[in-house]
């Protein structure tokens, strides 16, 4: 069963005009994205949330089209705190009343069988929306000191002398700063959406899936960790040179990849059981 | 699709796109009158010295307005104080931290904390504290967030939420980071922390006076 003509253009007007109202937080959404690497995912969530839908497509069609009132509470508050936000000049709430207004406007207009099926695709869009720096400003830092005090640790273990003063660790011949890019907060933002993604294509129960979306921070942390203590024992050996350019954006890809894999192997194991 | 809930969602977002377009026609208050540099050159017993950033860190800081003095006393403690001052249409903030500065600028971040500082009217604010160190050298560092001359904040998400209010309310949200730092000795950073809190009180007495004004 397809979609009536009727509906395909009551919905494409109502999105166009939804994409025309928020317009305005569009383009500096995008430049962030575009301008700090933590948001760099940002280009990547809108596509994943279209084919996400796209998926669907079979299932909405055969849902039967309604309306929900608790779809309009959603849109209404969606449009209220779009409205403040955007009178108060703050970026963050309006981005994320531009993706909950969205939500609220399809679950409002086709129902809660499509809303129900709609609910993680456009919800997704979430990770578009960048961290505020206030926020990542709160967390980095702990972390960051964290990571630089586990990595120095493990750095003697291997038996080579390090001290650590804050976020610096010195070695003989050289020092590396432990910045705030290396804080971790970016794998966890990335690998955060990644275990959200194996959660939802998850058959597991709902405790399970809870469990692998968390795990997603511990294992960001762990590779990040390693990361640098791996950069540290280099630079004990080859100088700070390995702590820059290629080599240090090579470290990263290889670091996110580990920690992919540990959030695949951890998808594969709780599905497993759950046949078991 | 049914026809009511499509014309009410029409019309909802047809309302929110015309009131968002008004405002978006609001003007953005200029600064008429910078006063910062009207600060008074002695405070507590300090004199002051005026310095200037070179221009590329000038350019960095794209402040409205800054303040950098080192005031100094008879005996020879000088306490370093910055203030950049972002209007409306700046944003009314920074986008630097001492968090991330500090480090970037070879200084290890040994502690960090906030603590109270009392104004003559009896008020306390609560600032940020950080301990950096370097070659061998404390630095104690006070620094916080001021909006509309008076609201204290001593971290960025306060600041937001002074700003937002400030901004729907009088559609105005500057603001300012001040910092204030002495270099301290090892056996001396308890003291620099005294001495760097009585002259933030001070100067927070001082500040709404030297607010910037826009219109």
């Amino acid at each position: 069963m397809g979609l009536a003509r009727n509906d395909k253009i009551k919905l494409t007007l109502l999105l166009g005009l939804w994409f025309l109202v928020f317009y305005p937080v569009v383009p500096e959404m995008v430049r962030d994205w575009a301008g700090h690497s933590d948001n760099n995912h940002g280009f990547l969530v809108p596509l994943i949330a279209l084919y996400l839908i796209w998926q669907k497509k079979d299932e909405l069609l055969s849902a039967e089209m309604d309306s929900s009132k608790w779809g309009a509470v959603v849109l209404v508050a969606g449009l209220a705190v779009f409205l403040l936000s955007f009178a108060g000049g703050v970026a963050f709430p309006a981005r994320v009343a531009m993706v909950l207004s969205l939500f609220g406007l399809l679950w409002f207009c086709t129902g809660s069988a499509w809303g129900r099926i709609l609910a993680f695709p456009v919800l997704f869009l979430l990770f578009m929306v960048p961290v505020p720096v206030s926020v990542i400003g709160l967390v980095s830092m702990p972390l960051q000191l964290m990571a630089t005090k586990l990595s120095a640790k493990l750095i003697e273990h291997c038996s080579i002398p390090v001290y650590r003063e804050g976020n610096m660790l010195f070695f003989v011949g050289t020092q590396l700063e432990v910045a705030e890019a290396c804080s971790g907060v970016r794998s966890i933002m990335s690998l955060t959406m990644l275990g959200t993604i194996f959660a939802y294509m998850s058959q597991a129960t709902w405790k399970r899936r809870v469990v692998m979306v968390l795990a997603a921070v511990p294992i960001a942390m762990t590779a990040n960790i390693i990361r640098i203590t791996g950069t540290g024992i280099l630079a004990h050996f080859f100088g700070d040179k390995v702590a820059r350019g290629f080599l240090h954006e090579f470290s990263g890809i290889i670091v996110f990849v580990f920690g992919l894999a540990v959030l695949g192997g951890l998808y594969k194991l709780l599905n497993r059981k759950k046949v078991a | 699709m049914r026809n009511a809930s499509f014309v009410t969602a029409l019309i909802l977002l047809v309302l929110t796109g015309a009131v968002s377009s008004l405002l978006a026609y609001r003007p953005v208050p200029v600064v008429v009158a910078t006063n910062l540099e009207k600060l008074p050159m002695e405070i507590d017993g300090y004199r002051a010295v005026e310095d200037y950033f070179p221009e590329s860190v000038y350019r960095e800081l794209n402040a409205d307005k800054y303040v950098y003095r080192h005031y100094r006393s008879a005996d020879g403690r000088v306490i370093d104080l910055y203030i950049g001052y972002y209007g409306t249409a700046k944003g009314g903030r920074t986008g630097h931290n001492p968090y991330s500065c500090l480090p970037s600028a070879g200084s290890a971040i040994v502690e960090t904390g906030t603590t109270d500082c009392t104004m003559s009217t009896g008020k306390t604010a609560r600032v940020n504290v950080i301990v950096a160190r370097k070659d061998e050298l404390n630095t104690v560092l006070l620094h916080w967030y001021q909006t509309g001359g008076t609201t204290v904040a001593s971290n960025s998400l306060y600041q937001n939420l002074g700003r937002l209010v400030s901004r729907v309310m009088h559609n105005k949200d500057d603001g300012a980071y001040i910092q204030i730092s002495q270099a301290a000795a090892d056996g001396n950073v308890a003291q620099a922390k005294q001495h760097v809190r009585q002259f933030a009180s001070k100067l927070l007495d001082m500040l709404p006076a030297a607010w910037p004004v826009e219109q």
